[in-house]
């Protein structure tokens, strides 16, 4: 038989023609809004890591915390909002200048990325002070932000030198009024004999240190560090500044080397990417997009499980009769009557809150009305003429059970699969809101939990918290769609009306 | 009579059961937990540690002796001391019990009234705009889950004016305020202030199921052969509805009222820990996730004892209200 013949047969068989189905569905408004949102929804679960910009779990700080999307800056007020500023000042960029007494001492050279600066000595010089300052100019276009980094990769190696003290700083001028922030300072100063800085050290200047603020005399509770200091769109001048001091010890002969890796100087912007950051600045676009595969994976995997077992339990029921159908109604009455949430989250207390768990939980707590309504329909089915035909012929309890009548219930079985799927789905939201999801998965739910937990409501954090809500309502609610429209096709009560 | 009370007790002892496998026999025999671990220092002595054991009977055998004792302290409301402030559990219950039944009782009698209204009232508009407009609202309300109303009421009528403006417009969280004046109206006016957010999240999303089932209820009943002698009678299409199909319609309104309670009584620590209600849902969160033994055995018992009472009722309520039905 042609596949297309076996086709139209299957639906004859629900007294459905094939080409009055398809019409009757393209007609309906609803049904192709839920496909269209639902197949939406599959593939960006299937092309998630294409479609995300970053790792939804392991990358945060892409941006400065609670971002903005970028679209904002097209409203107006929100124009100049400060954005990702990342400088990689690699050796060629420094514009350098060596001061002092002994400017002959010291030597610069490129190796491969990174500058290094020896600093010989024979043993012959006197006392004396040199000056290595490196500078670098940028314009800053955007209204003032609310942090920076910056790191510094300086390796220091020094051998024998006992009476050379050295000392390493860096300020940021801003070039309108000229006014200079120093924001690292080695102080006390490094001695050679009872240091060496070893090559992987690596400075870290935050704007949210408190030492440095001390040191500019300001108190960070009081005043940002990062708002004072990139207060105007101007241009801005970073300086390191290597300061030599030789005692002028006779007979110390020795060298000392400097290199430092390319600078990042990075300014974390207040808005970012398609749908701005979260409490620790990480993208929120990504993970709405990996949060559709749990939501996805989860309705649709407990759905299957659910109805999987409803089919069993009830076609079992209905067709064996007697002491298995009261032991299988009587749990599933029980069920039914017993409130499921606590005893979900202590299940998952007790065992894990693996995403695995959580699908079994909620498809064991979820097969009862299916099974009840599969039990009403094979207790008339199983008094069919051709189930008698088939159990003349010889056919086994099981065969009859599972081969014959199990697939006349498949139009019940398909739109209660697909109406189960939008409770699945937003019962898992609910329990991560709770704080009870995977914490190796990030779903919609556990967006919002972050959001609940960490002030996205006390900032008013629209663009963390409208997209989790709108995604969750708009796929349950294109599966309801898609689960009443077949429910009107498939249900010969509803068709009627 | 006796045997739907019978079936009822059946299920409080099965749902005990099956929080005795979950919390007892799982953690301790698949899992290898032992609960005395969060009660007990870990530091203490062998033999302190063994006394302690001997004293809370962890040294019996788990069945018979533990499970029948687990049983009747239970059914005897001898719930024991919560493992975290030392109080007498059934005191704590008692604190935050009128506060859940206040929020669970009033959003279900709200829910129905709503949902009776409306679904009869747009069974007479049948085919008009405001049907498929209250149609659409159920279905709506009905797909919503009542975290996510709570969460966009929490950031419409409580943070964004708190924040933009500066009003407390309605409360963050909580059940009272601080610092309150003894005058009792005060009180009570600042206990419905706290009410109403929580309250307006389960009216809001709890109605469209009843709507909707009401609504199809009075629509089957409409085409009973007793409607229509009323209309050839000439009764009033008012009097039509309230006399006769109203009347046929209460006892599944009822039964469906009673089997709404498990799900309300289940939505109660979404709905409390997400409000700050001090109320059972809470205090059962906040029980599961310390691994509080004792008040999650508590709190578990009166939900299922509440559901069972409630199912009873509708039972005796049914039978009252349908001459029809006969209780064997």
């Amino acid at each position: 038989m042609m596949p297309q013949q076996r086709r139209r047969l299957v639906l004859a068989r629900y007294g459905l023609h094939r080409r009055r189905t398809i019409h009757l569905l393209m007609r309906r408004k609803m049904w192709i809004f839920g496909i269209v949102v639902l197949m939406a929804n599959v593939l960006v679960a299937v092309f998630a890591p294409v479609i995300a910009t970053h790792d939804p779990i392991y990358e945060t700080h892409v941006a400065d915390n609670l971002a903005m999307p970028i679209w904002v800056t097209i409203f107006p007020g929100l124009e100049d909002t400060s954005r990702n500023v990342l400088m990689q000042i690699g050796p060629r960029n420094w514009n350098r200048v060596i001061q002092g007494t002994h400017t002959d001492l010291l030597r610069l050279d490129n190796v491969g990325a990174d500058l290094a600066a020896y600093y010989e000595r024979t043993g012959i010089e006197g006392n004396g002070e040199t000056e290595l300052s490196l500078t670098y100019s940028f314009e800053y276009g955007y209204a003032p932000p609310k942090t920076f980094v910056a790191l510094l990769p300086i390796g220091i190696t020094v051998s024998k030198l006992t009476g050379v003290t050295y000392k390493f700083a860096m300020s940021i001028t801003r070039n309108s009024d000229s006014k200079t922030f120093a924001v690292y300072d080695s102080y006390p100063p490094w001695r050679g004999s009872d240091f060496i800085r070893l090559g992987d050290n690596r400075i870290t200047i935050h704007s949210r240190d408190p030492t440095m603020a001390r040191r500019l005399g300001i108190s960070l509770l009081e005043r940002n560090l990062a708002e004072m200091i990139f207060s105007s769109k101007t241009s801005y001048m970073v300086t390191l500044t290597l300061l030599i001091l030789d005692d002028g010890v006779k007979e110390d002969a020795g060298q000392m080397k400097v290199t430092l890796s390319p600078v990042s100087f990075r300014i974390p912007g207040k808005v970012y990417g398609i749908l701005g950051t979260n409490h620790e600045g990480a993208d929120i676009f990504s993970q709405l997009v990996y949060g559709t595969r749990v939501s996805l994976i989860v309705g649709i995997l407990s759905a299957s499980i659910a109805v999987l077992v409803g089919v069993i339990v009830g076609v079992m029921a209905g067709y064996r009769g007697g002491l298995i159908d009261q032991a299988f109604m009587f749990v599933a009455d029980t069920l039914l009557q017993t409130p499921t949430l606590p005893i979900i989250i202590l299940v998952m207390m007790v065992f894990s809150r693996s995403i695995y768990v959580i699908i079994t939980i909620l498809a064991l707590l979820s097969w009862m009305g299916l099974a009840r309504q599969l039990r009403a329909w094979v207790l008339s089915l199983k008094e069919r003429p051709f189930v008698e035909a088939v159990r003349a012929a010889g056919g086994g309890d099981l065969y009859i059970m599972f081969k014959v009548i199990a697939p006349q219930t498949v139009p019940l079985l398909t739109y209660s699969f697909v109406l189960a799927i939008p409770g699945a789905i937003l019962t898992e939201a609910g329990l991560s809101i709770l704080g009870f999801g995977d914490p190796l998965f990030p779903s919609w739910g556990k967006i919002l939990n972050e959001a609940y937990g960490f002030g996205g409501f006390a900032s008013l954090a629209w663009w963390w918290i409208a997209p989790p809500m709108i995604a969750l309502l708009l796929l349950a609610l294109s599966i309801v769609f898609i689960g009443r429209t077949l429910e009107e096709v498939l249900n010969p009560r509803l068709r009627r009306r | 009579m006796a045997k739907r009370g019978l079936d009822r007790i059946v299920l409080v002892v099965t749902v005990v059961t099956l929080q005795f496998i979950l919390i007892r026999v799982l953690p301790t025999y698949v899992m290898g937990i032992d609960p005395s671990r969060f009660l007990i220092d870990l530091d203490a002595p062998p033999d302190q540690k063994i006394l302690l054991r001997k004293q809370f009977g962890l040294d019996e055998p788990i069945f018979p002796h533990q499970y029948v004792r687990y049983v009747l302290n239970l059914f005897r409301g001898e719930f024991g001391f919560s493992f975290l402030t030392r109080q007498p559990v059934i005191n704590e219950i008692m604190e935050r019990l009128p506060n859940t039944v206040v929020l669970s009782g009033s959003s279900i009698l709200f829910d129905f009234v709503i949902g009776l209204t409306l679904g009869l009232y747009i069974v007479t508009k049948r085919e008009k705009r405001v049907d498929s407009l209250i149609i659409q609202a159920s279905i709506f309300s009905y797909i919503m889950p009542i975290w996510l109303m709570g969460l966009i009421l929490l950031m419409f009528l409580a943070w964004f004016p708190a924040v933009t403006w500066g009003i407390k417009l309605f409360p963050v969280s909580g059940t009272t305020s601080p610092l309150l004046p003894p005058d009792p109206l005060t009180r009570i006016l600042d206990y419905l202030w706290h009410l109403a957010l929580p309250l307006t999240a389960s009216i809001l999303t709890g109605f469209g199921a009843r709507t909707y089932y009401f609504r199809n209820l009075a629509i089957t009943e409409m085409e009973q052969d007793y409607v229509l002698t009323a209309r050839a009678k000439g009764l009033q299409e008012k009097h039509i509805m309230r006399r006769h199909v109203l009347r046929s319609v209460i006892p599944p309104v009822v039964t469906a009222v009673a089997l709404s309670v498990p799900g309300v009584v289940a939505g109660w620590i979404i709905t409390e820990t997400i409000f700050s209600w001090f109320g059972l849902g809470l205090y059962a969160f906040q029980a599961i996730t310390s691994y509080n033994y004792p008040a999650i055995q508590a709190v578990l018992f009166i939900q299922a004892v509440m559901t069972a009472v409630s199912l009873y009722v509708a039972d005796i309520a049914i039978a009252y209200l349908d001459p029809r039905v006969r209780l064997r």
